[in-house]
């Protein structure tokens, strides 16, 4: 049995643009990107604006056709089986649109599941179901969908990739512009999925919020992969550097020497009673030496603060890396 | 997806629709009678009952005696083409680029099922829902007016109105979709806007095709409605004389459903491609 | 002197603007057009005296396309603007309903209407099958004097129609069945509708287009004093509508339909 769920192979895809009538000009949005998705995980795909994420998203989602490669959501091919894999993926593309503005949200959803096969009596109640588990009560998602908030809308749309109760969730920024409530709601709930068993696919631009959240990050620029794997991996592949800031009673003059020679420093300055330092390596092999050393000169520690990389720094990392 | 599963889908959609564009049937309908109404008032202002009467007989070449009674009951039916035309060409002309230009709900439709079953299901049933709900008002007229009589005269319209609802809705496919995904048109009220008087003034509606100007008649030939008006026009007033005119309609149905299949199953591949 | 610039400038920006929607102006064009030759072409065709109907009924319609031109100006004011969220970039800058209709006053009215109503004569002159000249309005001075006393009525449906717009949920399909109220006196004379027509301001304008056909059934001294206090009569009123219609919205913002 296969542990991916979603296997991208080599995927190209080209647009023509119409610049005017006659003139046209192509587009590379996809330039060979390969990458895998692990079962019952989230997984994000990140990237900045134009990397090919929601082209990505949407051959996924067969949407789209790809111009070359091989996309395979639960074993089953994008382009030759498109229906199957309609039944067995759910897609959030834009949160703040893509319903029909005069029917409530709960009419918008049962016409999706019905044309997604449910029977009438099936897609009300899933209808029901999926608008209570992300947290709209019945007077609100009556509405005409013109009348909700963008958080509505965000819910809405979550609720219409689970109307189906596929497996797989491809899910392209459900966060954007939702305030600091909502998105958390969301965050929660695509946890929740998770643990339940779902295989998430999650675009986003906020990394703090991907941090919390993925198992596995995937960093596309251009339309090629940059960096791959679990955001720790990530910051250790990418040789991003420790922040350590030690308070003692005294620094002396001779001690960045010792540190430097034990230690794979970057940089190292001295901030009245504080020596800040920045290390590559292993986090706690860093530490281990350097309260060796602290020890071995008998110098007694006041303060100590430890600031990991973030998963941003090993975004602009990866990006920097490749211009 | 299955068909059937589109079909469902549709029918759900546009009952609730159906629900919230009540206002717009009234105000079609209010306007559509205004527009009969007016054609024989104002006729009638300037050349008296006894003139409208001779004029229309003249024009439509009936032998027999014809009562005032008569000519409006026929323009009320006539006026149901006005509705329908308005109706059919303009909603499914503005449905398609508005959910593909406007409120982005193609992805929606795209990631469930194949572009040109849903297209082709959507324009067969508006076209069946159109044909008897916009002309409704028609029923109510000529029931009052005509008593049972009236409803009897519907109900031989109505197979009528609803054929022609369809083959107006393919029409409005073949028009309608290069415009949005070849052209993308993102001012979806610009094609009914335009489309419908044309048609309507160059099928002349409540006169023989042939008085009405040429360069109008040209545009109006496109579509199905000149044929009809005449099928509706023999059936009303004799009976019919040139079934030649049914055989026309049927090839030109023909044409319409597999042009439409032809351009639907074309903008599946675009979309799909991304273009 | 300012308010005379502002509203000068108001005009100018109006027309800058109109640059931007040329295609949508063709279209409304045609589209009045053929509405109306669906209606004057056939009466034409059934009728006995087909030059009769195109000066009595005809000439109305300039000023009736005024009028439609107004409402539509509320509608997109108040309606279609709004979803845009243009509504409240006009509200910023002190641009009300009144001001707005002065903006689109010369496009949106006056030109449209005028070449919609110059087209309809020519093409329903194809379906009486007479010469376009014989169409023509032959007098000019009441000619001039109804396209001139037209502008308030653009101004005074634009206020009226906006105010109910920014005050009630109505819809667009309501407002529209609601124009044909201006039918009365405008497309449809006095002839026919009898002296009460005489009391809608909007009659008179028409009456004068009329006149330069010859078909105006009040004299045309009395008409151009009774033209006069209904231009003043419009003026006021479309003030005081659009005074109360912005008072409305600053109070309780604009009303649209939630449910």
């Amino acid at each position: 049995m296969t542990t991916h769920c979603i296997i991208v192979d080599n995927v190209r895809k080209t647009y023509i643009v119409r610049e005017g009538i006659r003139k046209k000009r192509s587009v590379e949005a996809l330039r060979g990107v390969s990458f895998n998705v692990r079962c019952g995980t989230v997984h994000a795909l990140l990237g900045p604006n134009g990397a090919g994420k929601t082209t990505l998203v949407k051959i996924m989602s067969t949407i789209l056709l790809p111009d070359d490669g091989r996309v395979q959501v639960l074993g089953l091919d994008v382009v030759r089986e498109p229906d199957k894999v309609r039944k067995v993926v759910g897609v959030v593309l834009d949160i703040s649109k893509g319903f029909y503005f005069t029917l409530s949200g709960y009419e918008n959803l049962v016409f999706y599941g019905l044309l997604k096969g449910l029977s009438k009596r099936d897609a009300e109640r899933r209808a029901r179901e999926v608008l209570e588990l992300v947290g709209l009560d019945e007077s609100s998602y009556k509405r005409p969908y013109h009348t909700y908030s963008l958080g509505m809308r965000a819910r809405v749309a979550i609720a219409k990739a689970l109307v189906t109760d596929p497996e797989v969730l491809i899910l392209d920024e459900p966060t954007l512009g939702l305030d600091v409530e909502s998105a958390r709601a969301v965050r929660d709930l695509l946890v929740k999925l998770a643990r339940s068993g779902k295989t998430i696919l999650v675009t986003g631009h906020n990394m703090h919020e991907i941090e919390m959240i993925s198992n596995h990050v995937t960093i596309i620029h251009k339309g090629k992969v940059v960096a791959d794997g679990h955001p720790e991996e990530l910051k250790l592949k990418l040789g991003l550097p420790i922040k350590i800031v030690l308070r003692l009673r005294e620094i002396p003059r001779d001690i960045e020497e010792k540190i430097r020679s034990e230690i794979p420093i970057v940089n190292m300055c001295r901030e009245e009673d504080k020596l800040i330092i920045y290390a590559r390596g292993r986090r706690e092999n860093i530490v281990q030496s350097l309260l060796e050393i602290l020890r071995h000169n008998n110098l007694p520690i006041i303060d100590v603060q430890i600031v990991e990389p973030t998963l941003e720094d090993a975004y602009i990392a990866a990006l920097r890396g490749v211009e | 997806m299955s068909i059937v599963s589109v079909f469902r889908a549709i029918i759900y959609r546009e009952l609730r629709f159906l629900k919230r564009m009540m206002p717009e049937y009234m105000s079609l309908a209010f306007q559509s009678t205004l527009f009969a109404l007016s054609i024989i008032g104002i006729a009638m202002s300037v050349s008296g009952v006894s003139g409208l009467v001779a004029k229309f007989s003249q024009i439509f070449n009936i032998s027999g005696k014809v009562s005032l009674t008569d000519i409006i009951a026929a323009a009320l039916a006539f006026s149901g083409l006005l509705s329908l035309t308005a109706d059919c060409v303009g909603s499914v002309s503005q449905v398609i680029i508005y959910e593909a230009n406007v409120i982005d709900i193609l992805h929606l439709i795209a990631q469930s099922t194949y572009l040109y079953l849903y297209y082709m299901t959507y324009a067969l049933i508006y076209g069946l829902l159109s044909g008897i709900v916009s002309t409704l008002y028609v029923l109510v007229l000529l029931v009052v007016g005509l008593g049972a009589y009236g409803a009897y005269v519907y109900l031989m319209l109505l197979p009528a109105y609803i054929v022609t609802g369809i083959a107006l809705s393919y029409y409005t496919l073949v028009v309608t979709l290069p415009l949005t995904y070849i052209v993308k048109m993102r001012r979806y009220w610009a094609i009914s806007q335009v489309l419908v008087p044309v048609l309507i003034a160059g099928s002349g509606i409540f006169i023989p095709v042939s008085l009405v100007p040429l360069f109008l008649r040209v545009i109006s030939y496109t579509s199905p409605l000149p044929e009809v008006c005449t099928i509706l026009q023999e059936m009303f007033f004799k009976a019919i004389q040139s079934p030649i005119i049914f055989l026309m309609f049927t090839a030109v149905f023909v044409i319409y459903i597999a042009l439409s299949t032809y351009i639907s199953y074309k903008t599946e591949k675009l979309v799909r491609r991304g273009l | 002197m300012s308010r005379l610039n502002r509203m000068l400038a108001l005009v100018r920006i109006g027309i800058r603007l109109a640059r931007l929607f040329i295609s949508s102006y063709v279209s409304i064009i045609l589209s009045s057009v053929f509405w109306g030759v669906v209606i004057f072409g056939s009466a034409v065709v059934f009728s006995k005296a087909p030059l009769q109907v195109i000066y009595l009924y005809i000439p109305g319609m300039f000023v009736f396309a005024m009028i439609s031109g107004g409402m539509w100006a509320a509608i997109d004011y108040f309606r279609f603007y709004f979803h845009q969220g243009l509504t409240d970039m006009f509200l910023e800058c002190g641009v009300g309903i009144l001001e707005y209709s002065i903006m689109t006053l010369l496009i949106d009215g006056l030109l449209i209407s005028f070449v919609t109503f110059i087209f309809m004569l020519f093409v329903t002159a194809i379906y009486a099958n007479v010469p376009i000249v014989e169409v023509l309005p032959r007098h000019y001075m009441p000619l001039i004097a109804s396209v001139i006393s037209s502008i308030p009525v653009f101004i005074f449906s634009s206020c009226l129609i906006g105010l109910l717009l920014a005050t009630t949920p109505i819809e667009v399909a309501w407002v529209n069945m609601l124009q044909f109220i201006f039918l009365l006196g405008t497309v449809i004379p006095p002839q026919i509708l009898g002296e009460f027509s005489l009391f809608l301001p909007w009659t008179m304008p028409a009456e004068l287009m009329r006149a330069a056909y010859g078909t105006n059934m009040i004299p045309l001294s009395q008409l151009y004093v009774m033209d006069l206090i209904s231009v003043i009569a419009m003026t006021a009123l479309s003030i005081i509508l659009a005074k109360i219609c912005d008072r409305q919205v600053r109070k309780k913002g604009i009303t649209i339909r939630r449910g």
